[in-house]
């Protein structure tokens, strides 16, 4: 069963695998966020230490670091279709952990195809060697100003304003083909924030997958995160086994080095994460 | 301004968007298929300040350079003749205001400038100093 935790606020039990302390609630995470139910779910997993620096909270880093995130995809048992069925499900798994429902969120991922003298759905075979056959434009929803650009085989991420896209439009180079929306509830657990979402067309209602975001308020390091990220998992999985539901969540590491990114985690590596998580999901439709 | 055809100049209007981007963007576009065209080197002054429309002032020389990059032998295309560049920018909502400011300060520039043909430098405007001594002598109080 879940122990709670000492009676204090809710906070990252320590690992022992984890040397490190957390480092201080960063600029960017609501500080009223830490404030969440007292059940925190990793404190199954984790031996409790001495809170320590529970008091004075340290001033926020001035550097561009942000939450860690993890995401992960629906992966459906071979023959299965999607359903909303498994979304509800996954909701009322993040309910039953004592995770507050926290409004709606909504990622957008637009893919770009190259014009060529046929328009932008013409021969894509004639294009020169050195123009990509698609390119990707994320929106992200707490970042409603700022625009990624993605070129997987390239692996490079930009981070531009959200005007970027209508430098986009008026090059005229590349045109927007299909506009993804990844849209759900976001639930507040303790020092986490998990979205679990569903994947459709802008404008339809046709699921083309299901996912979710894991964010851990507390640390900002990649490295430092992972064994936390991990047992949260565990317990996730866990929990949602009991519903014998015909899949399982997946997470899949993106390369975070080939875009060069560093540890510390940013926007841009989440938007990389999406990329690699849309990429999994249209591998799935089509397995 | 003096000189054949400162009468018939008239404000150009174009849409220009903006945004910032992260260091890689020459790359990200060199990715995306485009390649360097030419490149010219911009040495000059900026000013920007409010009277009535967001006003920047650009005065620039142009300059090529023999090599890629090559800042330290950039030669300059029009010697002696540099641009002067006058921008606001403007919405649907403030056009006719950004009109008037931005034409009401280029007649208040004007004793200052003399138009040249690249190659035939008309010099400083004979009258140019007395108008930019009188400018500096009003001081800010001058309503434009």
């Amino acid at each position: 069963g879940i122990s709670h935790c000492p009676a204090r606020r809710p906070a990252p039990c320590e690992d022992s695998r984890v040397k490190t302390p957390p480092s201080p609630l960063l600029a960017g995470a609501p500080p009223t966020r830490r404030h969440g139910p007292r059940q925190v779910v990793p404190c199954s997993r984790l031996s409790p230490s001495p809170l320590s620096s529970h008091g004075a909270q340290p001033p926020a880093h001035p550097v561009s670091a942000f939450p860690r995130r993890r995401l992960m995809h629906w992966h459906p048992n071979p023959g299965v279709t999607l359903n909303t069925q498994i979304l509800s499900e996954a909701c009322g798994c993040a309910e039953s952990l004592g995770g507050t429902k926290d409004g709606r969120w909504k990622t957008s991922i637009i893919f770009y195809r190259p014009m060529t003298r046929d328009g932008a759905g013409g021969a894509q075979q004639n294009l020169p060697p050195d123009v990509p056959r698609e390119l990707l434009g994320v929106a992200l929803h707490e970042r409603p100003g700022l625009y990624f650009s993605i070129l997987r085989n390239q692996r490079l991420v930009l981070q531009a304003d959200a005007a970027f896209s209508q430098v986009m439009e008026k090059l005229q180079s590349f045109k927007a083909r299909v506009n993804l929306n990844f849209e759900g509830f976001q639930y507040q657990l303790g020092d986490f924030c998990l979205r679990i979402g569903k994947c459709v067309p802008n404008n339809t209602e046709t699921l083309r997958g299901i996912m979710m975001e894991v964010e851990y308020y507390p640390l900002s390091s990649i490295e430092k995160s992972r064994a936390i990220m991990v047992d949260f998992f565990d317990i996730w999985q866990e929990t949602l086994a009991k519903k014998s539901l015909p899949g399982r969540f997946i997470h899949v590491e993106s390369n975070f080095a080939e875009y060069g990114l560093s540890d510390h985690y940013s926007f841009q590596h989440t938007a990389v994460q999406y990329a690699t998580c849309l990429q999994q999901l249209m591998a799935a439709v089509r397995a | 301004m003096r000189g054949a055809g400162a009468e018939q100049i008239s404000i150009l209007v174009r849409t220009i968007v903006e945004s910032k981007a992260s260091s890689n963007v020459l790359r990200y576009f060199y990715g995306i298929g485009y390649k360097l065209d030419h490149e010219i080197l911009k040495v000059g002054f900026a000013f920007r300040f409010q009277r009535g429309a967001q006003f920047t002032v650009t005065v620039t020389s142009a300059n090529k350079m023999p090599k890629l990059h090559a800042t330290d032998e950039a030669v300059q295309v029009t010697p002696g003749i540099q641009l002067v560049e006058i921008t606001a920018p403007a919405a649907a909502n403030n056009y006719n205001d950004v009109v008037s400011a931005v034409t009401s300060f280029c007649e208040y520039l004007a004793p200052l400038l003399h138009l040249s043909k690249p190659g035939n430098s008309t010099g400083i405007v004979p009258t140019a100093g007395a108008a930019a001594a009188s400018l500096m002598s009003s001081g800010g109080a001058k309503t434009l």
